[in-house]
């Protein structure tokens, strides 16, 4: 295998795929990535065996064939070498050398033969959707998924394709957050995967905001196809909880609220929360809203928030983390927050299709 | 087919006699019990080849009659009891009636015994459960047992004994756990001649405890006294710097009767929480009275176990009993310092508060510490390294470690805290629905009233599942059914206890472990001070939250020694 190409456009790629590679892994070979040379360009895979991620860039090449060499070095040395143009030489024992005016360097690779292969899904059906869009929608969503891996089934997002619709669908169990898209795609297709939380980081890592990606699906695996870029990832093989369940009906009250004034007055609310006093109070009434945090060895905070409110006098305690997370990564200027009592779930609407139900703390 | 046969007498005696007898201590065990339960005032066991080729124990006690005798070696023959009824109510040490006859069917045995009616003693001799002689001949009142050629017809029971040694060494703690608990009556065990135990009769505990367990065992040991609603504890607890990585030292028993008893060695592990290193057990010895018919000893064949009407009570009641003893905590001469005795049914027992449910089992008793005669003073002389502050009390010189202090007084601090404050519960979306085996349902559903209390809400959801509604926020993301488990497994004896309060109490100790000072910081002198008062007045201030030692102690007195003064 012999072959030059552009640093930066190398340097690039594999920038992409190295995300995935664990620094301690028990199999050498998945500390590696694979270099494959063929006509007129080069791709280099990693894997996890969860998660691989193909990427390929256009390369001079002079002789094709594939070898695997230790990612970390190799992304290191492409990074350091201050040239244009890169030449890279393997040989039929997988030791590769880079020669450049008055550096060298040889690395010790291992065979492609030990190197797992990533699912084909050349052939399989697939539908396209706006890259901006798909997103927003994962950005909307994963910061709630499980962090907790006993809870295998909430470890990622779901993923619902019905007819015109998309719907992604994120929960720990104690708030859930959930964003549907309508009309925006063509064809017919229907799907219910769960897409592991891993593979939604580096997901959110390679989309752009511009043009069209697809997704395919084997029975499971899925396939993002973005640009030059394969990710496939293991489908989660859990229940997904039935989500509609938990989406409360009509609720009592209803306020609108200044997203980033919301926000601020949380986060400053829980500077006062701890550990184990970790709820804050929000409480309507006619003088408005009255967040206040209160933890006996600390000391305590009250935000006012000014609101025309009609409704019940009623307090309800929140974990105000949960409520912080989805307006952070909310973009809209006002968002609606919808409540029935103390005991029921709060609930926060944007204009669009989002909606994020938090259940709500009690303190005895 | 297999056709259905009743066994022989004989081969019945030998199944039964596997499980009364196990080993040669089993023997020792049982003949010295009747020995005890006959009244005798002194007795001598004598054993040659780790009791294998010999066990012979001698009695000054009542002694059997010709007939009596013979009856004695008849399976369920018995004086200890009459009836059913008298199970309610055993006082004696045995009261089975398998011992002499299980003993006779697995080995050479014979006795001689004369009670104070008859004119002759009566000598039978039986082999392998078989009567072969019947003689008179002459003896003082009371019995010998001599047992030869223990397991020669059971070759399988034999072949799983251990060295004659080991077999030794737990024939020294049969006789050792029973002079313990029988202080009136003088105990000789000889070994091929050579006499290995020797506990004349005593009046005081301590010197039996000198006796058998040796002068420096007692000399690490502070008395144990405490009382409540009707379980009495009694004994001696180590001092905190007298651990072992077993808990062979901690010697328990039930009215009198040496047993294995969970509950109370948790007892005692809950008595010494936070106060040892992991890993490490205190020594103890341990007796708890109950009453008889507080507690069935009818469990295991050889009345190893007991069984408990009030298991949570019992083990609160020792845990109680070990920590006011080592709370005085005075780093200088443990032994004279006592735990103040409370007469029984002083504090009685209410339902269990949010506060105990919650709280680690750390006694805070602020307005006790008035009645603690401790040295409660000390001046802070310097810190040495960075970490040592050298202190002058009134009885001598004291080194504390500055963090392990600062760990104590924030720990006690966040202990307080965290009672003082709500409970804070998340509720879930969707319930998590548990599964529990058989008994663990039955556990759990009786404590849903107390769980949902800390913060627990469990309800019903059809045969053995149970749905897990909210959890304490603190318990975040925890898996949901291994905690209920883990909860469940530690809540026989009352709900949230152990599991509960054991995630809690890691956290508190990591907290202050945090925020202590550490190694290398360098402190004002009035800083120092203030800690030291503060130290002085923790509960338990001789030792930090993970167990090790706060302050080094040495008296005047020791001081003066070392300078030949």
């Amino acid at each position: 295998m012999k072959l030059k190409c552009e640093r930066e456009s190398l340097q690039s790629i594999l920038h992409r795929v190295q995300g995935i590679v664990s620094s301690r892994t028990a199999i050498p070979i998945l500390a590696n990535v694979m270099l494959e040379a063929r006509e007129g360009e080069i791709s280099l895979t990693t894997t996890d065996l969860d998660v691989g991620i193909r990427c390929t860039c256009g390369a001079e090449v002079e002789e094709a064939g594939a070898t695997t060499i230790p990612v970390r070095r190799f992304s290191g040395i492409v990074k350091e070498l201050n040239l244009p143009e890169i030449t890279i030489k393997v040989s039929e024992e997988n030791v590769l050398e880079i020669r450049h005016g008055r550096s060298y360097f040889k690395m010790l690779g291992l065979s492609v033969d030990d190197f797992p292969k990533l699912p084909d899904f050349s052939g399989k059906e697939s539908f396209d959707v706006e890259q901006g869009v798909f997103k927003d929608m994962l950005r909307k969503t994963s910061y709630a998924v499980s962090q907790d891996e006993t809870r295998y089934a909430l470890s990622g997002v779901l993923l619902e394709i019905k007819e015109d619709m998309i719907v992604v669908v994120g929960t720990d169990g104690r708030r859930l957050a959930l964003i549907e898209k309508q009309g925006e795609f063509a064809r017919e297709f229907k799907k219910n995967v769960i897409i592991p939380g891993k593979a939604v980081n580096e997901l959110l890592r390679i989309m752009g905001d511009e043009g069209t990606m697809s997704i395919s699906f084997l029975p499971n695996q899925a396939g993002f196809r973005i640009g030059a870029t394969l990710l496939t990832t293991r489908l989660i093989d859990a229940h997904f909880p039935n989500y509609t369940q938990v989406v409360p009906g009509e609720a009592k009250e209803k306020v609108v609220l200044n997203r980033e004034e919301f926000l601020s007055a949380l986060r400053r609310a829980a500077l006062l929360t701890s550990e184990r006093s970790n709820s804050v109070k929000m409480q309507f009434s006619k003088r408005g809203l009255e967040i206040t945090a209160v933890s006996p060895e600390i000391g305590e905070a009250k935000e006012e928030i000014d609101l025309a409110y009609e409704g019940t006098e009623m307090s309800i305690a929140f974990n105000p983390y949960y409520i912080m997370e989805c307006l952070r990564n909310l973009d809209d200027e006002d968002i609606i927050f919808e409540f029935t009592d103390p005991a029921s779930p709060g609930v926060i609407k944007n204009e669009q299709s989002f909606l994020y139900v938090i259940m709500p703390m009690r303190v005895t | 087919m297999q056709t259905i046969t009743v066994l022989p007498e004989s081969v019945a005696n030998k199944i039964a006699a596997g499980e009364v007898i196990e080993r040669p201590a089993s023997v020792v065990k049982e003949l010295v019990e009747n020995s005890i339960d006959s009244g005798a005032k002194t007795i001598t066991v004598e054993i040659e080849g780790g009791g294998l080729s010999l066990i012979a124990v001698y009695d000054d006690g009542c002694g059997m009659s010709r007939g009596d005798a013979l009856l004695s070696i008849e399976r369920h023959a018995t004086s200890k009891i009459r009836s059913a009824n008298d199970l309610g109510d055993i006082v004696t040490l045995g009261f089975r009636g398998e011992a002499l006859p299980s003993i006779a069917a697995v080995s050479r045995f014979e006795m001689l015994t004369r009670d104070e009616g008859s004119l002759a003693g009566t000598r039978i001799k039986m082999a392998g459960g078989r009567l072969l002689d019947v003689l008179e001949e002459a003896r003082p009142s009371g019995t010998t047992v001599w047992v030869r050629s223990l397991f020669y017809n059971t070759p399988v029971r034999k072949k799983f004994l251990r060295s004659a040694r080991t077999e030794r060494n737990h024939i020294i703690r049969a006789v050792v756990l029973l002079a313990l608990s029988h202080g009136n009556i003088t105990f000789r065990l000889v070994d091929s001649g050579k006499e290995v135990v020797y506990s004349p009769a005593r009046e005081s505990l301590r010197d039996r405890v000198v006796d058998l367990l040796g002068a420096d065992f007692a000399d690490h040991c502070l008395p144990v006294r405490h009382a409540r609603d009707g379980v009495i504890v009694e004994g001696y607890a180590g001092n905190t710097g007298a651990t072992r990585s077993t808990r062979r030292d901690q010697y328990v028993f039930v009215n009198s009767r040496p047993v294995a008893s969970p509950e109370i060695l948790r007892g005692i592990a809950g008595g010494y929480r936070t106060l040892l290193p992991g890993g490490r057990h205190a020594v103890a010895l341990v007796f708890v009275e109950t009453g008889t018919a507080a507690t069935d000893v009818n469990v295991h064949p050889a009345k190893r176990e007991v069984r408990f009407s009030k298991p949570a009570l019992v083990e609160g009641v020792v845990a109680e009993a070990i920590s006011r003893t080592l709370r005085p905590g005075t780093p200088f001469g443990t032994r004279e310092s006592g735990a103040p005795y409370e007469a029984p049914a002083a504090v009685t027992e209410g339902p269990p508060t949010k506060e105990e449910l919650t709280a680690p089992p750390v006694p805070a008793v602020a307005g006790e510490q008035a009645e603690m005669p401790v040295e409660r003073s000390m001046r802070v002389v310097a810190q040495m390294k960075g970490l040592y502050i050298v202190c002058e009390a009134e009885e001598g010189l004291v080194i504390i470690d500055q963090h392990a202090a600062h760990e104590r007084v924030l720990y006690e601090r966040y202990v307080r805290d965290y009672r003082a404050g709500a409970v804070h519960v998340q509720s879930f979306l969707i319930p998590q629905v548990v599964e529990l085996g058989p008994e663990e349902s039955s556990i759990i559903s009786r404590h849903i009233g107390g769980l949902a209390a800390i913060g627990y809400d469990i309800k019903p959801f059809g045969d053995r599942s149970f749905a897990v509604g909210a959890v304490p926020a603190h318990v975040s993301d925890a898996d949901v059914t291994t905690l209920v488990r883990d909860m469940v497994a530690g809540m026989e004896e009352g709900p949230g206890r152990h599991a509960v309060s054991g995630t809690v109490e890691e956290r508190l100790i990591a907290a202050s472990c945090r925020s202590a000072v550490k190694r290398g910081d360098v402190l004002e002198p009035a800083h120092l001070q203030k800690l030291v008062d503060e130290l002085l007045g923790c509960e338990r201030p001789s030792s930090c939250p993970h167990g090790r030692p706060t302050m080094w102690a040495r008296s005047w007195d020791e001081l003066d020694n070392s300078f030949k003064r």
